[in-house]
């Protein structure tokens, strides 16, 4: 066991739990940008939740051994899904067999420390507009177009939960031109067309063919005419979709993370063009940013829950 | 010249004066009238000095007047709030209008009153009052003496509401107000709503206050029927079972409920104030309407408190007087 030397700045611990794979870091705030640990276990989630708490107090175990250090008082957790502030009850979460529960009650119980949890979302963009791509802005959103769609709000360093743990879900909102929303169905919803596998569908339904949206990307760049119409069609709604998030929270960054977040096309002047057509004012500023912590991002917000009683979203 | 000058003495008040504590002033320039008061910063909602200067025809359609006439009736304001409280003007006035603020140029637009537009407002009033001018946005005004007054605890989201001629709202964190990047934070009335082509004043089409604005409703009412009354007459009708004006307010719960719960899913507030002629609708706060908000957001509850304003008519200018105060 090796000792670490003595930080000036308390370390922060954080966890991402993830579908496939719980990973953990401990990192100086004062150094946000490199680890000093990081270590990952399988979630192995068909297990069920006895195993996945298992394999989390496993990492936390794994996380003393390999810092030499005791766990601290307070640990934050990234997780997909959203815990009620209210009921405190879990739920939305892919992890399914989590829902219903009281898993942070159950986690501080199971890691014997606090337990600050978080939508994963929700940390992606804490690290973004804390220690990421938007460090310089005050009010920031950060949306995930990936598989789903969702993002979070995080005004001068803190998240903003909301009442009932939805703030910044943009994903639900309904586009007009796609026929507005349905509940049961969800149809026109941002998520079923923004996301990348309702890209992929588009492009499908054109050429007849299932392929992976970044071989879309690069069929477009190439000039192939079905490509560069999904494409075309993302910017058109994409616009059409962060114009009321501009139009009610007016933030001074948007960083996109996810899949879809990669293309480039989101961030040049032609899309700032048609947002500007749906938003109160006619010369919109505010800055479209690309993620630039990577995979890191979740697990780096996460440690930063730690830092406050405010960041609990 | 139409003048109307009237002040109100709150004479049990005025003679409790405490100059230690703080005496705020505001103002509300609105379309049809220009009021200012004077408040004590521990208790905002009682003004001690109220005056209101009702002016008719300073906005647009007045080209004579305009600009440096508003000025003037603004400058009228303050002298005649100096007399009836004998108080000299403070360092700083806050004052409410109805137009977005360019935070970094403090240059005005999308103001009902035409002449404001592109005018440095607050560098031109703080020159001619010899004081300083702290402007801002008349929804963001109101949900800042909404969520001061409202007993909301320092870190909740209050999201306040302004439903009469135009629709539009403020957003205040922790007591500050959130003012946006371009200055249009809160602006959901121009959010757009399917189907919908009415254009609005922005220059798009179906904008929320193309809507259920008061006019609009007004409007859509005299589309079934023919006829051109007010909304209060509407809503009379309606009690009265009167079929054309329950289908406007069905009309108002649909399209409300649709177009708030956009904000919710993005800001999911912990408390909704409702000010504006619009808020005396009670079926803006019955079950019904809760239901049909929550078809169209994020969770399968509405549990966000939807109210109606605490402080009615004078929550603009109370805000306005707020913008003074230092709540650190």
């Amino acid at each position: 066991m090796r000792l670490m030397s003595h930080h000036k700045t308390p370390l922060l611990w954080g966890i991402d739990l993830g579908g496939t794979k719980i990973e953990g870091v401990i990192i100086d705030a004062s150094q946000p940008n490199k680890a000093i640990h990081r270590l990952r276990v399988p979630t192995e989630s068909l297990q069920g939740p006895r195993h996945i708490i298992g394999q989390l107090q496993l990492l936390v175990a794994q996380l003393e051994h390999a810092s030499g250090r005791r766990r601290p008082d307070k640990i934050g957790i990234g997780v997909p899904g959203v815990m009620d502030p209210s009921t405190r009850i879990f739920r939305d979460s892919n992890i399914v067999s989590l829902n219903g529960r009281f898993f942070q009650e159950e986690l501080s119980a199971a890691l014997e420390c606090e337990t600050v949890l978080a939508n994963d979302a929700n940390c992606f963009v804490l690290a973004e507009a804390v220690w990421g791509a938007a460090r310089s802005h005050r009010v920031v959103m950060g949306l995930i177009l990936g598989t789903g769609v969702g993002g979070g709000i995080v005004i001068n360093g803190h998240l903003i939960p909301g009442l009932h743990g939805i703030a910044g879900e943009w994903g639900n909102n309904a586009l007009c031109s796609e026929g507005g929303a349905c509940y049961e169905t969800k149809k026109g919803c941002n998520e079923r067309i923004l996301s990348g596998p309702a890209l992929e569908q588009f492009y499908k339904n054109i050429t007849g063919e299932k392929v992976a949206l970044p071989e879309i990307v690069s069929r477009a760049t190439a000039g192939e005419e079905a490509a560069l119409q999904t494409l075309k069609r993302l910017q058109e709604k994409f616009a059409e979709a962060i114009a009321p998030a501009i139009n009610i929270l007016d933030p001074d960054a948007i960083v996109i993370g996810g899949g879809v977040g990669n293309i480039d096309l989101l961030y040049e002047e032609s899309t700032r063009n048609k947002i500007s057509r749906y938003v109160f004012h006619n010369d919109i500023k505010t800055q479209f940013l690309k993620p630039v912590l990577g995979d890191s991002a979740g697990v780096f917000g996460a440690a930063m829950l730690g830092l406050d009683e405010g960041n609990n979203g | 010249m139409k003048l109307r000058l009237t002040v109100k003495k709150a004479t049990k008040h005025s003679t409790y004066y405490n100059f230690s504590s703080t005496l705020l002033w505001g103002i509300n320039i609105s379309d049809t009238k220009i009021e200012g008061l004077i408040v004590d910063a521990n208790e905002p909602a009682k003004p001690l000095i109220f005056s209101n200067l009702a002016v008719d025809s300073f906005c647009a359609y007045d080209r004579l007047r305009g600009y440096e006439y508003t000025l003037g009736q603004i400058e009228l304001l303050v002298e005649h709030l100096e007399k009836a409280s004998n108080i000299p003007r403070p360092e700083k006035i806050g004052i409410a209008v109805p137009a977005v603020i360019d935070p970094l140029t403090g240059i005005l637009s999308y103001c009902n009153n035409l002449c404001f537009n592109d005018r440095p407002l607050k560098d031109d009033l703080s020159l001619l009052l010899k004081t300083e001018i702290i402007l801002a946005n008349d929804a963001n005004c109101f949900a800042l003496a909404e969520a001061t007054l409202g007993l909301v605890s320092k870190e909740q989201v209050v999201m306040g509401l302004i439903l009469e001629t135009g629709v539009g709202s403020g957003i205040v964190i922790g007591k500050r107000i959130v003012q946006g990047l371009h200055g249009i934070a809160g602006e959901w009335g121009h959010n757009t709503m399917q189907n919908e082509t009415t254009p609005c004043c922005c220059g798009k089409q179906g904008c929320n206050e193309t809507i259920f604005s008061k006019p609009a409703l007004e409007q859509f009412y005299e589309k079934i029927t023919g006829e051109e009354v007010s909304l209060q007459e509407i809503l009379r009708r309606a009690e009265k079972k009167d079929s054309a004006a329950l289908r406007t307010l069905e009309h108002l719960q649909d399209t409300f409920a649709k177009a708030i719960a956009v904000a919710i899913n993005l800001l999911d507030p912990n408390v909704i104030f409702i000010g504006g002629n619009l808020r005396t609708i009670n079926l803006l706060y019955e079950e019904k309407t809760r239901f049909k908000i929550s078809q169209n957001i994020f969770n399968k509850k509405l549990k966000t408190p939807i109210l109606p304003s605490l402080l009615g008519e004078s929550a603009i200018v109370v805000g306005a007087s707020l913008l003074c105060h230092d709540f650190s």
